[in-house]
């Protein structure tokens, strides 16, 4: 029998913790700027990389935390932070944030981080992405699973078949703690 | 590029190489009033029009006279300018004078009864509880004449005096009437509220004294026919704070734009440069750009419409190249006090136009 | 565009001696407390202060000012700013939007003359323009956001990098989340 009820269980776990970390009205913005003023101050981006990270409300119902177009990268359309020095991937790698939160309860709704550059060894090009969304897409829970990361060359590929990595329940800034670690250990938390 | 050196707020002393004399010399002009003696001078115009800056130019330019020792006070360094009696004024200018007359340029150690010695070299007057000015006119008038006898030359005292515009409109009276009662001894010109000097409950006072205004510098045609010297002088401002490495060709049209959008207000210039740097220093560009210098000028918009009342733009729009007579006096002081409302002289007129920045957006674009 | 935190990172780095930051409740005031403690210059002592004279001896640390009674203390500022001239990192203000320190503020020329564009209220740079960024949304992608999120659950767009980026964005500016 296909059990179909565990990866229901694993998403309803997944909205459940964004639900309580929102109980506890946590500040997501200041959380990845904690993360993003170590990096400046550790020469692996820009010393007003923190200022480029900032907050959109629409209407007091929902807030976004983003690149400003001061950032001085670009990926997916969107600006991005550019990342030199670490260990596996050459310079100009990129980091890309994107957060939204209920603007009231400040529950996250849905957010991208992801990485993506060349191995500094061998030039092939790397990406990792965490993404989340609160409501269901696509496939069921097993193919699309709310919070799910996607590893690869090309962030673009769309190619068969779509590979959605489920991934443990993780508030944003750690998910940004996890990929930096990922691509230079002396970033290990 | 150092944009920190531009340090809006903060006036030059006399003697300064930073110092750019105005279009019109206004420092220059108040102190060859003051040596034909055609004082007291009420110096007023709005915030940041560089009022403190050409008190210590005229100071200057005083001192160059063999005849006339001249001093400039900041008020506000000695006292708590909401607070002030005539006692603690005259302590302030008496003990100051008593002070800087024995230094090292002149060297005079002035003799004064012990009685009075204390008085000016103690406490402020009203921490100790005193408030009978007579005895702290007394001491002031010693050391003056004192210095006249002991500094044979210099047979003129000139103070020249900073802060009054902080007090409250009814201790700047209290403060000028004290000045007014010292005048056969010592000339004086003093920055005031513009409170004091408009409307007819100042005519007595305004009767007594001259009033000097520190007007904008006009940086367009409207408000006079010096306009090219005025943006000129606020280039000069820049190019001599900056220094001379910085490229200030390439901020040629930038700089324009910014001093029209001041409405010729030195500081506002300056802040308008100064934040257009920052904005560039946070999207890393060594040289800003036009966005940078708008996101300078939202900045100023915003701060000066936070300091609007209702009814203020739309009394502004109906004055904008008149007099300004027809509005109501606390209105008009309240708005010119701010800078919000900008006088100039056109043709010999007085004309009143409000700030640029509050304008509609297009309205700069016009005259750069 | 102006947007808060750079606004915030440029008066935190600008060589102003005073600026204001208007904050529009207590929750948020401690939320840009923090944020610009993490926009200080990095190796520039930040030190919160509740009045003035706790303020005075630090000209080189970037002060954080959150007085108790707002009005006096721009009143007390306004007749004590010279002592403040020299200060080679700014102290920040504190004001509470509509409160009474920003209506004492109009009263005091000379303290609003040294603080023009040296003010942030952070929120109102937060707010964006609905209207004009549904606008955009729907000439990039061709649909509103509702109907971009609904073509997404549904699994007709693909997942590309833009187009994961574009569904958050249509999250920020769709109906309620």
């Amino acid at each position: 029998m296909r059990e179909k009820g565990t990866w229901e269980a694993r998403d309803t776990a997944i909205r459940k913790g964004f639900e309580e970390l929102g109980a506890k009205r946590l500040h997501h913005g200041n959380e990845l700027r904690v993360r993003l003023k170590m990096l400046a101050d550790r020469g692996f981006c820009a010393g007003q990389a923190v200022g480029w990270l900032t907050q959109q409300n629409r209407d007091g119902r929902a807030s976004a935390f983003v690149f400003s177009a001061n950032a001085d990268g670009q990926a997916g359309g969107h600006p991005a932070l550019q990342l030199n020095n670490l260990k596996s991937l050459d310079e100009g790698a990129l980091l890309t944030v994107v957060v939204v939160v209920d603007q009231r309860t400040t529950r996250v709704v849905s957010f991208s981080i992801g990485i993506q550059g060349k191995g500094r060894a061998t030039q092939v090009p790397w990406y990792a992405r965490v993404d989340f969304t609160d409501a269901r897409a696509g496939q069921g829970p097993c193919g699309h699973p709310l919070l799910h990361c996607h590893v690869g060359q090309n962030p673009d590929a769309t190619g068969e078949p779509e590979v959605r990595v489920p991934h443990a329940w993780m508030k944003p800034a750690e998910v940004l703690d996890w990929l930096l670690a990922t691509v230079d250990p002396s970033l290990e938390p | 590029m150092d944009w920190k050196a531009l340090a809006p707020h903060k006036p030059l002393e006399g003697g300064d190489p930073l110092h750019v004399p105005r279009p019109l010399g206004d420092g220059r002009r108040l102190a060859s009033m003051m040596r034909a003696g055609l004082g007291p001078f009420a110096v007023a115009g709005p915030v940041g029009s560089g009022k403190s800056t050409e008190i210590a130019t005229a100071t200057t330019e005083l001192n160059l006279d063999t005849e006339l020792f001249a001093v400039d006070l900041s008020l506000d360094q000695f006292l708590n300018m909401r607070e002030i009696t005539g006692a603690d004024l005259l302590w302030a200018i008496g003990g100051s004078l008593f002070e800087v007359v024995a230094r090292p340029h002149l060297q005079l150690q002035l003799e004064l009864p012990d009685e009075e010695r204390s008085r000016l070299t103690g406490k402020c007057p009203s921490h100790q509880g005193h408030l009978e000015s007579g005895p702290y006119r007394d001491a002031f008038l010693a050391v003056v004449r004192e210095f006249k006898k002991k500094a044979l030359s210099k047979s003129q005292v000139a103070i020249l005096l900073d802060g009054l515009e902080k007090c409250p409109e009814e201790k700047a009276r209290i403060a000028v009437r004290t000045f007014l009662s010292l005048r056969d001894e010592v000339e004086f010109a003093f920055v005031v509220p513009p409170s004091l000097v408009i409307g007819p409950a100042n005519v007595e006072l305004l009767s007594e004294l001259r009033v000097f205004p520190i007007r904008p510098v006009p940086v367009i045609e409207k408000q006079g026919a010096h306009w090219k010297e005025g943006r000129q002088f606020l280039a000069d401002i820049f190019r001599r704070r900056m220094g001379k490495d910085t490229n200030v060709e390439a901020l040629a049209p930038l700089m324009e734009t910014a001093a029209i959008s001041s409405g010729g207000l030195p500081r506002t210039f300056l802040q308008l440069m100064r934040d257009m740097g920052g904005y560039a220093t946070v999207a890393n560009r060594e040289l800003p750009t036009r966005e940078d210098l708008d996101n300078a000028m939202r900045d100023q918009a915003d701060s000066l419409r936070r300091l609007l009342r209702d009814g203020d733009m739309q009394v502004m729009q109906a004055a904008d190249g008149s007099d300004g007579l027809e509005i109501p006096i606390e209105r008009r002081v309240r708005l010119l006090t701010h800078g919000l409302l900008l006088e100039n002289e056109v043709e010999d007129r007085v004309i009143v136009r409000m700030h640029p920045l509050l304008g509609p957006p297009d309205w700069i674009s016009l005259y750069a | 565009m102006r947007d808060a935190s750079g606004a915030l990172w440029k008066l935190a780095h600008t060589k102003t001696p005073i600026g204001l930051v208007i904050y529009s409740d207590y929750e948020q005031r401690n939320e840009l407390i923090t944020e610009l403690e993490l926009l200080a210059p990095s190796g520039i002592q930040v030190l919160r202060a509740t009045t003035l004279d706790e303020a005075r001896p630090h000209p080189r640390a970037l002060v954080l000012l959150t007085p108790p009674d707002e009005g006096a203390t721009v009143l007390e500022l306004d007749g004590r700013r010279e002592q403040f001239v020299d200060r080679q990192v700014p102290l920040l203000l504190f004001l509470l939007r509509g409160g009474e320190g920003l209506r004492v503020l109009a009263d005091a020329p000379g303290l609003a003359s040294w603080l023009n564009g040296s003010e942030v209220e952070p929120e109102r740079l937060q707010n964006i323009d609905g209207a004009a960024e549904i606008k955009t949304f729907i000439e990039r992608t061709g649909k509103s956001p509702e109907a971009w999120l609904a073509a997404y659950e549904a699994g007709e767009i693909s997942e590309t990098f833009e187009n994961i980026l574009l569904t958050h964005r249509a999250r920020l500016l769709g109906g309620t989340p």
